[in-house]
């Protein structure tokens, strides 16, 4: 039976909320730091769902967004090297609309199916484009889920008990070209928007398709652009006399991660799901897409390290909304000292150095076992040549041996922290840290890493690794 | 290998004033540190019959031979903060093997025609992948003081008060000297008080950023007594550096560059107890708390001890081992390639009883070193050690 082997979410650190200064609105919106994009957050959900599975199984990757960083160059391929996955796998991204999170997830069943391929990991993610001040701006939210589709021992049992319905209505959109997403008239859309119209009519077909009836139910997850379509939408599909559990929406602690929404709220579900559940997903987007699925008894097995809850209750207030301008690019600032421009960086240079800088491969040493991260040719130790084995670094902890606050390399959230730190089964290696207080820097301080895009210049989005704390 | 202690002669040298020499070119200040040097020595420039320059940003020995107009054999040389000592190193072997008998050694750097305040760069020259930012120098340093604090148990607060003790006695030597770029005395208060550049290290912890050349004039050591009586002999000069890719072991307090290329020096000089045999050291305070950690990989002080030293006074130039007697790096100032050259200068005007307030003069002064660090990351560093000694003959 084809459905999801594993699953993982990803919520960025920081929010914008009650108490963050410049804030008017009620609600708390999750959203990326300065060196998060769909890419890195895509990545983050994917290493949270992935865990210590062997990479070399996996076939595919499908990544869904509307705001990806390329227009032209592939993401899927560059989250696949973060990954440290296959070179020939099949990657696509689907791209452009709302609704991609759920189309992507029919793509991958689809192929597993076909037998093109045992495992097909769905990556799903959005970094949210809105005017600050709008009416807007408070619903939306960043964020990212990974799904891994595959046949045998599932979580979940999809199979390919969904429906779907294209429908051309303007509820939210962004023409090519343009930085903002736009939205109609609320009214319009609770009367005629996809929410209102084609999910109802998808949820209907498909309860139809497999024999169910709204009573055999045990939970519906609706994304809906917002709270109050959210609720309206539900009193109609599962009203108070039912028991039909609905799924908590996050609107006001997250905010709505667009591509991301469906598959987030998803794993938030098989996060706190029980054997024998049956769910119904809903999405919506230029439509609706229905699923249905089956809880298994191997659902507590594929827990991912860090709940989609723990991330949300671990969240950092920014003090200010100019911090979040600042940090979406919104403005430019000047440095208190004049600096260099930097440099751009060297296509030829990020070849030769894609392994150890994507995909962050260390070596070890066959003939002396030192490891060194990244990876070198000559032992220091031995001054052995050429005789080392190079593997993925990514999934290690690491311990801060030393570290420095560095107040002149520019930055938007000054100073920044370097910090050496001695990594688990050997290895030491200089990066910068970040999603930290300055001030908490410790020697000793547990640490992880985090893949982020570390771009100087606009011509080249630019990708490496930091430090972050390690979540407990 | 063999030492080539005593081979060597140092008979004239020259140096810019450092600082913010904006109407000033490089060639300018070559010009002027080497006909400084050539007026010392009593020496025609024609009498030249090789060169070594140092100089980071520069090409080809045409750095000096273009300026000076001269038609000898001239090699640049690069070793980031220690060029100026390993040009010097490779002038005094050429001599000491008898190849030439009147050398010129050079070493200039023009730091404020970059345009930015503070130092330009601090990543390897050429293309990159730029994906993460160069580590700054104040930061490499900062992580050796956060590590020393953690390793020997003192707080931070304590030992940026010992460092603030080695940049007030700094400020107190270059306020006595007419060359130096910063010529202010500061407070202990001051010093703690001035904005962080990398934690734990602020303003004052960290040396000029100037513009500066510097010279000397060398031949064989049978023939010094020709040019002066009170030429300067070589003891030794050399370098050390060290394969980088990171070591376990590496304790990042210390630097094994500076312990490699200390164990060579003291043995090709003949130096068994550093602390009790040398008179004066012109060390690599490119930051203040290299100082304090450089009096330990020189043998100066014990491990962990050199705070006690320095909060002591032993290390001032009423104490029993004077360093930095010219204001270092910190106050003379820091032109990258030709620092190296800099610190041979203070030694040979004090061990020649000429330097050029008598208020700095260091009594009694007969063994000389000079310690120069050079490069951007640990474990490959250059270290450059030279030791000089007054002329017996």
């Amino acid at each position: 039976m084809v459905g999801i082997i594993r699953y993982g979410s990803y919520v960025p650190l920081y929010r914008l909320g009650p108490g963050t200064h410049g804030w008017t609105w009620p609600t708390t919106r999750a959203v990326a730091n300065y060196d998060e994009d769909s890419i890195t957050m895509g990545v983050a959900a994917a290493n949270n769902c992935l865990g210590e599975l062997d990479r070399n199984t996996i076939d595919a990757v499908f990544f869904a967004t509307t705001t990806p960083p390329y227009l032209e160059k592939q993401c899927a391929s560059i989250i696949a090297e973060a990954l440290d996955l296959r070179d020939d796998i099949y990657t696509l991204d689907i791209c452009n609309c709302l609704r991609s999170g759920t189309m992507a997830l029919k793509a991958a069943i689809d192929t597993v199916k076909a037998g093109t391929a045992k495992q097909v990991l769905v990556v799903a993610a959005d970094n949210r484009q809105v005017m600050p001040q709008s009416p807007l701006e408070p619903t939306l939210g960043d964020g990212a889920a990974a799904i891994l589709v595959g046949d045998g021992k599932v979580v979940a049992e999809l199979d390919s008990n969904y429906e779907t319905m294209n429908y051309e209505f303007f509820d939210t959109w962004r023409v090519s070209g343009h930085r903002f997403v736009n939205s109609s008239e609320d009214r319009l859309r609770r009367e005629a928007g996809g929410v209102a119209r084609a999910v109802p009519q998808v949820y209907g077909n498909l309860l139809k398709r497999c024999g169910l009836s709204p009573g055999d139910l045990s939970r519906i997850i609706l994304s809906a652009p917002n709270q109050v379509e959210h609720r309206g939408m539900m009193a109609q599909l599962a009203p108070e006399s039912d028991h039909t559990k609905v799924q908590e929406s996050l609107y006001t602690q997250l905010g709505n991660t667009g591509t991301a929404m469906a598959l987030m709220m998803l794993v938030d579900a098989l996060e706190s799901g029980n054997p024998g559940e049956r769910i119904v997903l809903l999405n919506h987007g230029n439509g609706a897409d229905a699923w249905f699925l089956t809880v298994t008894k191997e659902i507590a097995r594929a827990r991912s390290k860090q709940s989609l809850r723990r991330q949300l209750e671990r969240g950092k207030l920014l003090e200010e909304y100019f911090t979040y301008l600042l940090y979406r690019g919104f403005v430019e600032v000047g440095g208190a000292r004049s600096r260099p421009a930097a440099n751009e960086p060297s296509p030829s240079v990020l070849w030769r150095e894609r392994d150890k800088n994507l995909r962050l491969h260390g070596s070890r040493c066959r003939r002396c076992g030192d490891v060194q991260l990244p990876p070198q040719r000559i032992c220091v130790e031995c001054h052995s040549k050429d005789d080392v084995e190079t593997y993925r670094f990514s999934s290690r902890k690491g311990v801060v041996f030393t570290y420095s606050l560095d107040v002149l390399t520019p930055n938007p959230n000054p100073p920044v922290p370097f910090v050496w730190a001695d990594i688990e089964g050997g290895g030491k290696i200089m990066l910068t840290m970040t999603d930290v207080d300055a001030t908490e820097v410790r020697i000793g301080m547990p640490v992880e890493f985090s893949f982020r895009n570390v771009s100087g210049t606009p011509t080249i989005e630019n990708y490496y690794w930091k430090f972050v704390p390690c979540i407990e | 290998m063999v030492s080539i202690a005593d081979r060597v002669a140092v008979i004239g040298m020259g140096c810019t004033k450092f600082g913010e020499r904006w109407d000033q070119s490089g060639d300018d200040m070559l010009i002027d540190a080497c006909y400084e040097a050539f007026e010392d020595a009593k020496v025609e420039p024609e009498a030249i019959q090789a060169g070594w320059v140092a100089v980071t940003v520069g090409l080809q020995g045409a750095v000096l031979g273009e300026p000076l107009k001269l038609r000898v054999p001239i090699t640049r040389v690069e070793n980031a903060c220690a060029g100026g000592t390993d040009a010097f190193r490779n002038g005094c072997y050429a001599v000491a093997l008898g190849v030439y008998d009147v050398v010129l050694v050079a070493g200039v750097e023009k730091m404020k025609d970059m345009g930015v305040s503070g130092l330009a760069g601090a990543t390897k020259p050429g293309p990159s992948s730029e994906v993460q930012p160069g580590l700054q120098p104040p930061s490499l340093f900062a992580m050796r003081a956060l590590r020393y604090c953690h390793q020997y148990g003192y707080s931070v607060e304590q030992l940026k008060r010992t460092l603030a003790n080695i940049v007030v006695e700094s400020h107190d030597s270059g306020y006595l000297n007419p060359r130096a770029h910063f010529r202010r005395r500061l407070t202990i208060e001051q010093v703690l008080n001035a904005p962080l550049i990398a934690y734990p290290l602020g303003l004052f912890d960290c040396c000029a950023v100037s513009d500066g050349a510097a010279a000397a004039i060398i031949v064989p050591r049978e023939m010094a007594k020709k040019y002066r009586d009170d030429y300067i002999s070589v003891k030794t000069t050399n370098i050390g550096t060290g394969p980088g890719a990171t070591r376990m072991q590496d304790d990042f307090i210390h630097f094994d560059e500076n312990r490699f290329t200390a164990a060579q020096a003291y043995r090709d000089a003949g130096i068994k107890n550093p602390r009790e045999e040398v008179d004066l050291a012109v060390v690599h305070d490119c930051f203040s708390v290299n100082q304090l950690i450089t009096m330990e990989d020189l043998g100066f002080s014990q491990e962990g001890k050199a705070p006690e030293d320095v909060d002591s006074g032993f290390f001032t130039k009423q104490g029993g081992l004077p360093i930095n007697t010219d204001g270092g790096l910190k106050c003379f100032g820091h032109p990258t390639a030709a620092s190296g050259l800099r610190m041979i200068y203070e030694i040979y005007k004090q061990l020649q009883g000429k330097p050029e307030l008598p208020e700095r003069q260091i009594k009694d002064a007969k063994t000389g070193l000079t310690h120069n660090l050079g490069g951007l990351n640990p474990g490959s560093l250059t270290c450059g050690i030279s030791v000089f000694a007054r002329s017996e003959d």
